[in-house]
């Protein structure tokens, strides 16, 4: 097959991907003592990026920097609204050296599920098909005892954007060749962790070509759509 | 197919992009700038090096080391900041928001302060003239250039231009990086020679890397140069360079950089051993015994890469090598039981035992006594 009918056939099939996206519940209900259950927000892991002409990812800083501002705000309100109390920790949690490990196995199971959950069906594990069955462990307890609270919400996003040459270069293969070209994409994975079990107890997935955490009002769209069916 | 258009689109390329203005001192790209981006994800990688488990945390070695690299840096003192990462092998890292990695395989390597200029100084250069952002930028209109490249040959039924492009476009990235390191080498031999180190040592530092290039297997430097093109004449022209400055006697640091290294060398040559490469561990150690003299830490390790290896020579060699050691002040306890356990290999029982009682008797709370006097109950 010629190099170029390659290009187009896989160009095809990024526009037809479209929306995916799905979640995973283990619990119905939190776990309260007594009043709302109360989750610190992880750092978030947030990356916004400008999409080339060539389609390579090039990260933004203020972009991104406005984003993990808007989206802070946008869970804690959505957060609110479901009757749950949502404490941000602090944004440089990570560089203790004592949670390090920790951090790189949420990470670690993060993958997991991105690839054998949600990703390509040729990936799924027969014996991960029932319920979600990752755990950060009983170690889950450091956590809680930097943060006082019951559950643990990450929330891992790459959010991209076409630059101004892609949205000519899609124009220009609109017109020339028939063809579309994908232009920014918004995935992503929240995962809430109970922090006594170490148990990862709901997870979704995110994956569309809409969104826009640049603006305030749009982060709080998405920040709907990651906790749509979070459990109360 | 004719390649002239495509050698046209790049240099017109190469024209159009050329020259960023160094960076400034104490300067940080605008947010809103797309470097911005570059130095966003550096922070990023830096908070991972602050927890990082493999990270070298002794004051005493980072603050020499960030006080020759202040010195070098001059102006940019406050600009660079040194992350120690403790791994075998040869290599140094700049990331365009200041952060100067150093394997501590390099730290052992490096015979003197002026090596150690000449690597931060070539590494400065790296960030002074913003190498990372500059070859992200190039990869990037490269890549536009071909996705135009992708559309516009098949609106013209000219299939291949996009993939004949890719090509080109991967040559011009290796030779805009080749350019990049060349004058990397330039720039630290200034600055370091501006710091009052010997120059020589620059040209010291590619003969290092050439002695190690040539070993067997996956080499250090194999990783080195993979991302550092090594034309012919690059160490040439360095020497060319070098000799033309002035070469201050006092200007080498040995003993200072002798005396910081020291209480970490015993394990930087252990992580050499581990690797477990015997041909290019034992190449370098011969390397540094030639250059520095044989004393007996060295001529331990030396002794396990061979007592590791355990190739029908290795033991004879393993044992003689350690005899060497012995008869040098200051030989590691750890002597007598590797001794031990190659006399055992051999069924050298009585030698075995004494020696596992001379481990014993000069580490008497050893960690590993219990399994110590095991293995002397069962020579008796």
């Amino acid at each position: 097959m010629p190099p170029f009918h390659r290009l187009f056939l896989l160009l095809a099939l990024l526009a037809l991907a479209g929306c995916a996206g799905g979640s995973a519940r283990e619990v119905a209900q939190l776990r309260t003592a007594d009043g709302p259950a109360s989750i610190a927000l992880m750092p978030l892991d947030l990356t916004l990026t400008r999409r080339s002409a060539g389609g390579s990812e090039h990260p933004v800083a203020d972009w991104t920097l406005a984003a993990e501002r808007n989206l802070t705000l946008a869970l804690m309100a959505a957060a609110r609204e479901r009757g749950l109390r949502l404490q941000p920790v602090r944004h440089d949690l990570w560089t203790q050296p004592s949670l390090r490990p920790l951090h790189l196995l949420h990470r670690g199971i993060e993958g997991a599920i991105l690839a054998h959950r949600f990703g390509d069906s040729r990936n799924r594990l027969p014996a991960k098909a029932g319920p979600l069955g990752w755990s950060l462990g009983r170690e889950a307890a450091v956590l809680r005892a930097y943060t006082a609270a019951d559950y643990a919400l990450f929330v891992s996003l790459d959010d991209s954007y076409a630059s101004a040459g892609r949205k000519a270069l899609g124009i220009a293969s609109l017109l020339l060749v028939g063809m579309p070209v994908s232009g920014g994409r918004q995935t992503g994975l929240a995962t809430l962790v109970d922090l006594q079990s170490g148990a990862v107890v709901w997870a979704r997935h995110l994956d569309r070509s809409t969104g826009d955490l640049r603006q305030p009002a749009a982060a709080r769209e998405t920040a709907d759509a990651l906790l749509e069916d979070l459990p109360q | 197919m004719n390649r002239l258009p495509l050698l046209l689109c790049v240099l017109a390329l190469a024209a159009c992009s050329a020259g960023l203005e160094p960076m400034a001192p104490q300067a940080r790209p605008a947010l809103a700038d797309d470097e911005a981006g570059v130095w966003l994800a550096a922070d990023r990688a830096e908070h991972g090096l602050q927890s990082a488990p493999h990270r070298v945390r002794d004051p005493a070695l980072n603050r020499y080391v960030q006080g020759v690299a202040c010195k070098v840096a001059g102006t940019y003192c406050g600009d660079i900041r040194v992350y120690l990462v403790r791994e075998a092998g040869l290599n140094a890292a700049m990331l365009p928001n200041g952060v100067l990695t150093l394997q501590t395989g390099l730290l052992l390597r490096l015979a003197d302060e002026a090596q150690l200029a000449a690597v931060i100084g070539h590494e400065l250069g790296h960030y002074v003239e913003r190498d990372g952002f500059a070859q992200m930028e190039r990869a990037r209109q490269l890549g536009d250039i071909g996705a135009w490249a992708a559309v516009f040959g098949a609106a013209l039924g000219v299939p291949g231009l996009d993939s004949a492009l890719e090509t080109e476009a991967a040559l011009d990235i290796l030779a805009f990086s080749r350019d990049q390191e060349g004058a990397s080498d330039v720039f630290g031999l200034e600055r370091m020679a501006a710091a009052g180190y010997a120059p020589q040592a620059a040209v010291e530092v590619w003969d290092l890397i050439l002695a190690e290039a040539g070993a067997d297997g996956a080499t250090p430097a194999d990783r080195l140069l993979a991302t550092h093109p090594l034309p012919e004449d690059r160490r040439e022209r360095l020497n060319a360079a070098a000799i033309a400055l002035p070469q201050p006697p006092e200007g080498r640091g040995r003993a200072a950089y002798r005396a910081a290294l020291a209480p970490h060398r015993a394990a930087f040559l252990a992580d050499e051993v581990r690797l477990r490469q015997p041909t290019a561990t034992l190449r370098l150690f011969r390397y540094l015994a030639e250059r520095d003299g044989l004393d007996a830490v060295l001529a331990f390790h030396w002794g396990e890469v061979h007592r590791l290896r355990g190739w029908k020579d290795d033991r004879r060699k393993a044992l003689a090598t350690y005899a060497r050691a012995l008869a040098l002040p200051d030989v590691p306890v750890e002597t007598h039981r590797s001794i031990a356990l190659v006399r055992r290999a051999l069924g050298q029982w009585r030698g075995a035992r004494f020696a596992f009682q001379r481990y014993l008797a000069h580490a008497p709370d050893a960690p590993d006594r219990a399994i110590v006097e095991a293995y002397i109950a069962e020579v008796l």
